[in-house]
């Protein structure tokens, strides 16, 4: 369901008993002041009619007159309304004797029981023929002429019932009922139809929004959001919005730089490979030069197999499919298999190492996962470091506390150039003019993951200095019993 | 033809060099972008292919220097990036050609035979002399129909000679053309190397066709047009 349908129903079902009860009470307060209008008129006619009963030798008699009162008449005359009343006269045995009855009646009776039926107030009823009615009825004392001597009563008890048709009451309480239905309703489709409109214009920017969004792609990450001037409650939505979509569109480039990179470095290998062998298979060849081809070939492969499986381990490192166990170990053992493994390339190009760290240096994090790291650092050294110069690995603080560790490993290179001083760590990122044959290319970018995923943390700068750059590769350990 | 081969890639550079080299081509080659360019400088090559991604200074670098040197060698252009951008920024900044990696060796091969066809104005691979039809591609000539066998440095001066009818070759540059820096060259190589390759087609019932110009080189000529006798 919508929000706008959601909020058209909340709203529909908040107004509509309001309506309803407003509605009720104002009819129920309409039909009290009737029916009290109408009940004070037949008060009065009851008066009048007590006011004209009399005794007259002895017997209870009516004064009725045609011309006073031609309401009561059979068919009541232009500009009198029909009414109706009855006269009885109570007994000692609760019996009722008629005394006089209007003409109005005809052969009908508006009290059909005894008199302990008669209800105190006013009550409707119908009468014989269908006609609404509402009635009032008083008892009361006329006192007796002449006064008989002995027991009997003083006084003859009579009971005057006075009605008239509710067509006065019904009618407009008909209408009211009527026009307060034709009201509600409209209001009600007014009501619907005008909140679905404010909605639609109130709600008109989250469909900008949606609309903004959904034209989002891959290829138009970069490009923030626009939809328009937004009001206060979705403009704080749409900067997240577009703070994720920075955030995506990064790491997107990220991983594109690091699958054209990708690309890039197996292309040569694959390229050195496939011309081997073709010009190998060009034509036929000494024993010993196919020897040498097939070295050869299996030397790329060699390499391709590294290239390869330094890609897996860094995917599994990066997504976190690489658990770390961080212990306390000495480094040195990594360090000098690290250094041996570079001896060669650092020879060939008369690198020197200068190690300046006490043995044995404790740190905290998982040695195997760490291992590749420092390895890739210092081949790192040895492939880019300018030929006759100096690496040298310090660690800081000097000594060998147990507060966190940095172990540093810096060297000069004028191969590096100002600009990318700071995408040294990108995974095969690498300076064109530092390129060497036999690199894996993943280099700094392979270390940093691993130190990461191990526990330690790398970092990378570059200072000018001299006419080239001070290259220092650093990996910090935490401080051991700090955990993981 | 002389081709000079910039790569870093040590087994890549070797193996093109062989490829070429029994092709019938002069190689020199060099490792990184600052003696590609000293070589590019200093002799006259046909076709120069260069890497992008080079040590010292990069392929477009060199190329850079080259054309504002005046060098008019062919450049194939060799890298791995496969970009769009890439290749526009190579041809704009004067490669004539662009081959990524990796490829293969009969593209390679074919690709520097074009263009130094073009760099000498040949629009057919089919050159002719007469009744000699010489194919650059497949690297075969034909008298009359007829396949003659030459050695790979026979062919390449026929060639070199074809792409230049009629026009006096000097000794020296003809040397510099076939031979690279690798090969021993003797003083009468050259004479040597166009006597074999006159008698192997007189051999084959070609007229003469190879002139010697005295003091100057050799020329190569239509039999009509033939100049009087040597």
């Amino acid at each position: 369901m919508t929000i706008r349908a959601r909020l058209t129903l909340m709203l529909f079902c908040t107004l509509a008993p309001v309506m309803v009860a407003a509605g009720l009470g104002l009819y129920l307060f309409v039909r009290t002041a009737l029916h009290n209008r109408f009940d004070d008129g037949l008060a009065t006619r009851v008066e009048a009619l007590i006011a004209d009963t009399e005794v007259y030798d002895g017997r209870v008699a009516f004064d009725f007159d045609d011309e006073a009162m031609p309401q009561y008449e059979l068919r009541a005359r232009d500009g009198h309304t029909t009414a109706f009343f009855e006269l009885y006269e109570l007994t000692d045995d609760h019996a009722m004797r008629i005394v006089e009855r209007s003409r109005s009646l005809a052969d009908r009776s508006i009290i059909s029981g005894s008199a302990a039926d008669v209800p105190h107030g006013p009550w409707d009823l119908t009468l014989r023929g269908g006609l609404d009615i509402r009635a009032l009825a008083r008892t009361f004392l006329m006192p007796r002429d002449p006064p008989g001597p002995g027991t009997p009563p003083p006084e003859h008890r009579l009971l005057i019932v006075v009605a008239a048709p509710r067509e006065p009451v019904d009618n407009p309480l008909h209408a009211l009922a009527v026009g307060l239905f034709l009201a509600g309703t409209l209001i009600t489709v007014a009501g619907v139809l005008g909140v679905r409109w404010a909605l639609r214009r109130g709600l008109a920017p989250i469909d900008h929004l949606a609309a903004a969004v959904g034209a989002v792609h891959a290829p138009t990450l970069g490009t923030p959001i626009d939809a328009g001037p937004l009001p206060a409650e979705l403009a704080p939505i749409r900067d997240r919005l577009n703070d994720l979509l920075a955030r995506l569109h990064a790491a997107f480039e990220r991983e594109r730089r690091f699958t054209t990179a990708a690309a890039h470095e197996l292309r040569t290998p694959v390229a050195e490979l496939r011309t081997l062998l073709e010009v190998s298979a060009a034509r036929p060849r000494a024993p010993e030069e196919t020897a040498r081809t097939l070295a050869s070939s299996l030397g790329i492969a060699e390499r391709l197999d590294a290239l390869v499986s330094a890609l897996l381990r860094l995917a599994r490192v990066e997504s976190g499919r690489e658990r770390a166990d961080a212990e306390c170990f000495d480094i040195w053992p990594l360090l000098r298999a690290a250094l041996a493994e570079a001896h060669g390339t650092a020879a060939a190009r008369r690198v020197r190492f200068s190690v300046q760290v006490p043995e044995p240096l404790l740190v905290m994090a998982d040695a195997e996962l760490l291992a590749p790291a420092v390895r890739n650092i210092v081949m790192n050294a040895a492939e880019y470091a300018d030929e006759d110069s100096a690496v040298r690995i310090t660690m800081e603080p000097p000594g060998n506390g147990a507060a966190d560790v940095a172990l540093h490993f810096s060297n000069i290179s004028s191969g590096v150039r100002p600009e990318a001083m700071g995408r040294m760590g990108e995974p095969f990122w690498r300076q064109e003019a530092a390129r060497s044959a036999p690199h894996l290319g993943l280099g700094l970018s392979l270390a940093g993951a691993a130190a990461s995923a191990a526990g330690a943390r790398l970092e990378i700068g570059a200072v000018p200095e001299g006419g080239a750059a001070r290259v220092t590769v650093s990996l910090h350990f935490p401080a051991r019993g700090a955990g993981a | 033809m002389r081709i000079l081969i910039v790569e870093d890639s040590t087994v890549l550079r070797d193996s093109l060099s062989q490829g070429l080299r029994e092709a019938g081509h002069a190689v020199d080659s060099a490792a990184d972008g600052r003696r590609g360019l000293l070589f590019a400088q200093t002799t006259d090559y046909d076709v120069i292919i260069l890497d992008w991604m080079l040590p010292e200074l990069s392929g477009i670098e060199v190329l850079e220097k080259i054309r504002a040197k005046g060098v008019a060698s062919s450049v194939l252009m060799l890298t791995a990036r496969d970009a769009l951008d890439d290749r526009v920024h190579g041809l704009n900044t004067g490669a004539d050609d662009y081959l990524v990696k990796p490829f293969a060796l009969r593209e390679l091969l074919a690709r520097v035979t074009a263009l130094s066809r073009r760099r000498h104005g040949a629009a057919s691979p089919v050159l002719r002399a007469g009744p000699l039809a010489i194919d650059v591609v497949a690297r075969t000539v034909r008298l009359d129909g007829e396949p003659i066998a030459l050695a790979p440095r026979q062919f390449a001066i026929l060639e070199y000679l074809a792409l230049r009818m009629g026009r006096p070759v000097p000794r020296a540059e003809l040397e510099e053309h076939l031979y690279d820096d690798r090969s021993q060259v003797f003083s009468n190589a050259v004479d040597s190397a166009v006597c074999a390759l006159r008698a192997t087609l007189e051999e084959a019932g070609c007229p003469t066709l190879i002139h010697t110009r005295r003091k100057v080189g050799y020329v190569l000529t239509e039999p009509e047009t033939t100049p009087g006798s040597p």
